[in-house]
Order: C-alpha cells, then structure tokens, then sequence
C-alpha cells in the first residue's frame, strides 16, 4: 500500500490504542498499592472497632462462588421478545412455581444467590437503615425507620410492613453490654482469633476508591476449605468496606461483599420514610412472641452487605463468637448455635454433625440433592468450594467449612 | 456544498423514503399492539411475561416502557441495521456515490454526515416507539403518578421525564451498533449485506452477554448495558449505567468511526 493510503488507517490504529491506554491504566490505578503509615493487625481492629462513622450511603456489590456451575441465565431478566417464554425474576410469585417441585425452587435460588449482586445502602445511625438490592429489573427494598420496618418488592408489588415496639431499646442496651473500650475489645478478638488464626495487614489495593488497608485472616488448619478471609477497613474513617473470603483450589474468591462507593455523611432524611404506594399490596405482620431480631421478609445474605459489615448494633459483637463473626453465610453457623452439644472441633475446624430425626425431610428426601452429590466412602457428599456436607448413610448430616476427610472422621466418631 | 446544506440533504432524504416511515410505524406498533392484548385480556400474572407488563392495566406509562424493553432486543436494532447498513453501501450500491463526491465534499465529512443522520434515526426511532406507547397508554389506561422500583410514588409530569430519559438512554445505547453499521456500510457495495451483517453482529453480541463463561468480555460489548435503564426508575435515580454506557457506547464511536475512515477515505470509489 502507499503510504497515503497507509496515513488513512492511523487513527483506526489510534483509537483502539487510546482506548486500551486508558483501560489499562483505569486498572493499575485501581489496583495501585496504597502507602499507608504501617499498622499492626491489632491497631487495624482497634479502628474498625473506634469506627464512629453511623451515617453514610454507598453502592455494595456481592459476588458468591461457591464452584457450582452456572447455567445461562437466558430471559431470566424477562425481557426476551417473547412473552411467554420468560418468567420473571418474581416467578416465585407466580401461581405457576408454587406447583412446582422442590427442586425447581431450589434452583431458584441457588441462581438467585449465585453471581454478582447489586444493592445501595443508606444508613443515619443505629436505628434508620434501607437497603435497595438491586435485582434486574426489579428492586428489593429493605427500610428500617426507628420502630417500623418495611419490605417492599416491586416485582410482585407487595409491601410487608411491622413495627417492633422495643427494636430502639433493644439496640442501645446493646452497646452497654460492649467492652468498655475499643482496645480491650480489639485485643480480646486478637485473643481469641490468634489461637488458630495468622493475622496480618496487606497493603491492600484501594476500595471504593479510598485508601483502606486489609486485614487478612489465614486459618491455621489443614483441613479448613477457607484459605484466606481478607478484611478491607477504610483509612480515614475505620469503617470496613470489604469482606472477601478465598476458598482453597479456587482463584476467584468465594464470596466477596463489599462497598464499590462509600459516601460518609447523613443520607436524605426521606428516603428513611416509606409509605406503600397506592394499588400494593400490604401485609401487617404481628411481633412474634419471640421478640424478632430482625428484619421480615425473606433476605438473600449475600446482597445485603451493609448488615455484615458490622455496622448495626445487632451484628457489633465480635467479642463474644470469636472465629464465627465473618461465618455469617454458612448454614452450619446457625445450627451450631441452637445445638451446641453436636458441635465437634474448635475455630475453622468446627464441624456440625446433626442426627438423622434433625435432617429437614427436603434435604433427605430430595431427588436433585442426590443426584448432585457425589457417593462417598460412608455416604454422599454435598461439595461447594466453602461448604461440605456429608449425609451418611445412617441418615446423619454432617457439614463444616472442613475436607471431606475430616467430615468423614467426625462421622466415624473419632 | 456547505456542511449544513449536505446534512439537511441527508435528513429530508432520510424521512422522505417510504422504508424509514415503514420501519418506524412498524416500532409504534409495538406497544400499540402491547396495550391493546393486555387491554382485551385480562392482563398476565403478575411476573410473567416481560419486566412492567404487570403494571401496563395500571397506569398507561408502563405500556411506554414496556414497548422500550421489548423492542431493544431485535425490534430496534433491526431497523438501524437496515439505516446504517445502507448509509455508504446504499450510495455505493446505487451508483450515487461518485457523484456525491465530485461535489466538493470530502470523504470524511461525507461519513460525519452518514453517520449523523443514522444516530438521528436511532433517536426518531426510541422516541417513536416511546410516543405512540405514551399516547395508546393515555387513550386505553389511566394514567397517573407512577410507582418507581423503590417503592416511591412521583407525579406525572415527573414520570414523562422519566419515560424521555429512558428513551433518551435507549437511542444512545443504539449509537455503537451504529458506529459498527457505518464501518460495515464501508466494506461492501451490497447494501442489504450490510444491514444482514449488522443485524447479525447485534443479535450475537447478545448471545455472547448471555454465556457465563465470557465473564470478561461482557462489559466490553455494545449491548452490556441494553437493558440497564431499570436504574432510571429508582428512587434516587443511579445515573452510574447511564454513564458507563454513554462511556462505552462513544468508545464504539470512536473505534468504528476511525475504522470506517479508514476504509472510506483509503477505498476506491468506482460507483
């Protein structure tokens, strides 16, 4: 060609380059390490516990996988020409999906919770909360206004609405019941953490571009699936912005929750006051006997970051589980605490064992479960990239954040 | 010719050709056809069929929206594969494009000018398909203050501008098809090749948005943020997709205009 014809194609070449110039440096800005005045692992729980900041706004992303493969989620948004071929999101308010088997639930929300997942969170002090999870075309909306607390889903319009006459009450004696001073309490997790669990502060990239530093949490154990559980606390104000946990044999992190913007300062007062709009559909709900501790509705963990981060009253007490604070999404968490007799082992090697008459009929019985689960040595294995979960064939379920070798040898009683 | 002369040419032609008004009656019938099924039946389920349409029997707004929603994934760009594809190829095809250049135009202004009148049609078209959904909306429903996602209820005349900034937002995701329409509109003197082609290229890029596997490659496509207008339906709006995809779609811009430079002003125009 010549080299007239040649100066014609300089800006076809330009322009890709500029572009990939300015994605490439987008990124190690993003990825550019911070220097910050060094701190101890201590110091950096000391400020997440000194953390003042009770008002602030910002977008969270939450991303969860759990090595399960992903299926293409063609139409699931609802929005393919066609309109019958897709249900909604809200399929499980349609009339159709309540007939559906078990299994089909089940898929619905392993999809809904795995993948990334988008939500804004706006906060002004203990008692005034809402979080907006954004889902496609539709929106989940959590708002807490001192005593009320509303839900709405726009996808079926339908609001849930309670009041929890003593919830402000409740939150303050809380606080009474802390440490009296952020340094002992950091120095009683650095305790009770330190028995199984190498601590140190990583320069850390920057999070919803601020300075913060991490606080990376190792499991000193063999048989943990946890690798890593990295803590990314804000320099400026000591609030945590992120949570990323690293399952073992996995390069992406299993779960990762965390602010991608990250405003402190009081939100608009209004968006606190909720009044369900013309047409919904309001449900009342009456305080169960036992008071509630926490929201109604049904809440997808991994989309509301902003309630794990620490930042309610209800979830600032690290001091008293030391090892469970970040095991907020693992089901065996939950049951350890009702039955604390069928915990075996200690910190990450905690393994639940629950007997045969415990087992949820839907996880014994069910037909896809076993078809996932692989057989074997003394029964079927349940195997996500952070959870194991054995059903021996006696009928037991036996589940931790463990290698399925150590599953077996609690099973075998040892 | 002056600039402004060439331009004005080029939009009268455009809007004077029976298949631009076809193609454009074709999209307003979209939701004219939307609103009167739900109107004669008794509306679907709610979350069934497409995002809104459960709320298009409630307020007239909605058959707007989900006019917009349904037409982006073939309905629109269909008809700007059909503009874009014939902005060069057409001339070429039709033996005009040799005399549009011995008039003293040069080649780079001559694209601009293509390229301008097919990002005006990505617009007539958004805003047609918004129009009549508005207007059958008004004639068949109530129309009223609107329920936004989050719950919030905001009064009319707030809700229209809701409704023009989502069409707003759908004539500037169309904008990169454009861009790459325009640069395949250069390749080839078959004009219907073209169009085929483009068509093609924006139905797989959304195939390609639907694979999991190609996690990395899907902010980069034109289509990404497609469907992303829900956020202009929250309270307080997120104007962050607006951005990244006005962001990506003058990345598109930028790209496929120099590479149809390229081609153009290095091509031997024989017809």
């Amino acid at each position: 060609m010549k080299p007239a014809v040649l100066k014609k194609w300089i800006p076809a070449v330009l322009a890709p380059a500029v572009i990939a110039a300015f994605a490439i440096g987008a990124s190690i800005a993003a990825d550019a390490q911070v220097q910050l005045e060094p701190k101890t692992p201590q110091q950096v729980l000391q400020m997440i516990v000194d953390s003042k900041v009770t008002d602030f706004s910002g977008s969270t992303s939450a991303t969860l996988d759990l090595g399960i493969p992903r299926l293409p989620d063609l139409g699931s948004n609802g929005t393919m020409a066609t309109p019958d071929a897709s249900p909604g999101p809200g399929a499980s308010a349609s009339p159709d999906s309540t007939s559906a088997p078990p299994e089909a639930h089940l898929l619905d929300m392993l999809a809904a919770l795995s993948g990334t997942h988008e939500a804004q969170v706006y906060v002004d002090g203990p008692d005034k909360a809402r979080i907006q999870v954004l889902d496609g075309m539709d929106e989940q909306n959590f708002i807490r206004n001192g005593s009320s607390l509303w839900h709405y889903d726009s996808s079926s319009n339908t609001a849930d609405h309670i009041v929890v006459p003593g919830f402000p009450k409740k939150a303050s004696s809380k606080h009474s019941t802390m440490p009296p001073t952020p340094g002992a309490m950091a120095d009683k997790i650095l305790e009770a953490m330190g028995q199984n669990t190498d601590m140190s502060v990583a320069d850390g990239p920057r999070i919803a571009d601020r300075d913060a530093y991490t606080l990376e949490l190792v499991p000193r154990s063999d048989d943990s699936l946890v690798a890593k559980v990295s803590i990314g606390v804000d320099a400026a104000t000591g609030a945590p912005l992120q949570v990323v946990v690293d399952a073992v044999g996995q390069t992406n992190p299993a779960v990762s929750v965390g602010f991608t913007s990250f405003t402190p300062g009081t939100p608009a007062a209004n968006l606190f006051e909720f009044t369900p709009p013309a047409g919904a559909k309001v449900n009342e709900h009456k305080v169960p006997p036992r008071a509630l501790k926490d929201k109604p509705g049904h809440h997808p963990d991994a989309a509301n970051p902003g309630k794990k981060l620490g930042h309610k009253p209800g979830n600032a007490k690290p001091g008293k589980q030391p090892g469970h604070r970040f095991d907020t999404d693992k089901p065996g968490h939950k049951k350890a605490m009702q039955r604390p007799d069928s915990i075996r082992g200690t910190g990450w090697d905690t393994v639940v064992v629950v007997p045969a008459k415990d087992v949820p009929k839907e996880v014994a019985g069910n037909a896809m479960l076993n078809q996932l689960a692989t057989p074997v040595e003394g029964g079927k294995l349940l195997h996500t990239s952070l959870l194991n979960v054995l059903l021996t064939d006696d009928g037991r379920m036996v589940l931790g954040l463990v290698s399925l070798a150590r599953l077996q040898a609690v099973a075998n009683g040892k | 010719m002056s600039n402004r002369g060439l331009l004005a040419n080029e939009v009268v032609l455009l809007y004077r050709r029976r298949r631009t008004w076809a193609m454009l009656l074709a999209l307003g019938a979209v939701p004219v056809l939307i609103a009167v099924a739900v109107r004669l039946t008794s509306g679907p389920p709610t979350g069934r069929g497409p995002a809104f349409l459960d709320r298009v029997a409630g307020n007239g707004f909605f058959v707007a929206i989900t006019g917009l929603l349904v037409c982006i994934p073939l309905f629109l760009p269909l008809t700007v594969a059909v503009v874009a594809g014939d902005t060069i190829a057409g001339e070429a095809g039709s033996g005009t494009l040799r005399y549009l250049l011995t008039a003293p135009v040069s080649r780079p202004r001559l694209l601009l000018v293509k390229f301008t009148v097919a990002a005006l049609f990505c617009l007539s078209a958004t805003v047609m398909v918004a129009a009549c959904g508005l207007g059958i909306g008004s004639l068949l429903f109530p129309v009223g203050p609107v329920t936004l996602l989050s719950g919030t209820t905001v009064s009319a005349p707030a809700a229209l501008l809701r409704v023009g900034l989502i069409a707003l937002y759908v004539a500037v995701s169309l904008i990169g098809l454009a861009a790459v329409g325009l640069f395949i509109s250069t390749l080839t003197d078959v004009p219907v090749g073209a169009m085929a082609a483009i068509a093609v290229i924006a139905v797989a890029a959304q195939i390609l948005g639907q694979l999991p596997q190609l996690d990395w490659l899907h902010p980069w496509l034109f289509t990404h943020h497609w469907l992303g207008f829900a956020d202009l339906l929250r309270d307080p709006i997120r104007w962050a997709e607006f951005g990244q995809n006005a962001l990506l779609q003058g990345g598109y811009l930028l790209v496929f205009g120099a590479l149809a430079y390229g081609r153009f002003a290095s091509k031997d125009v024989l017809s």
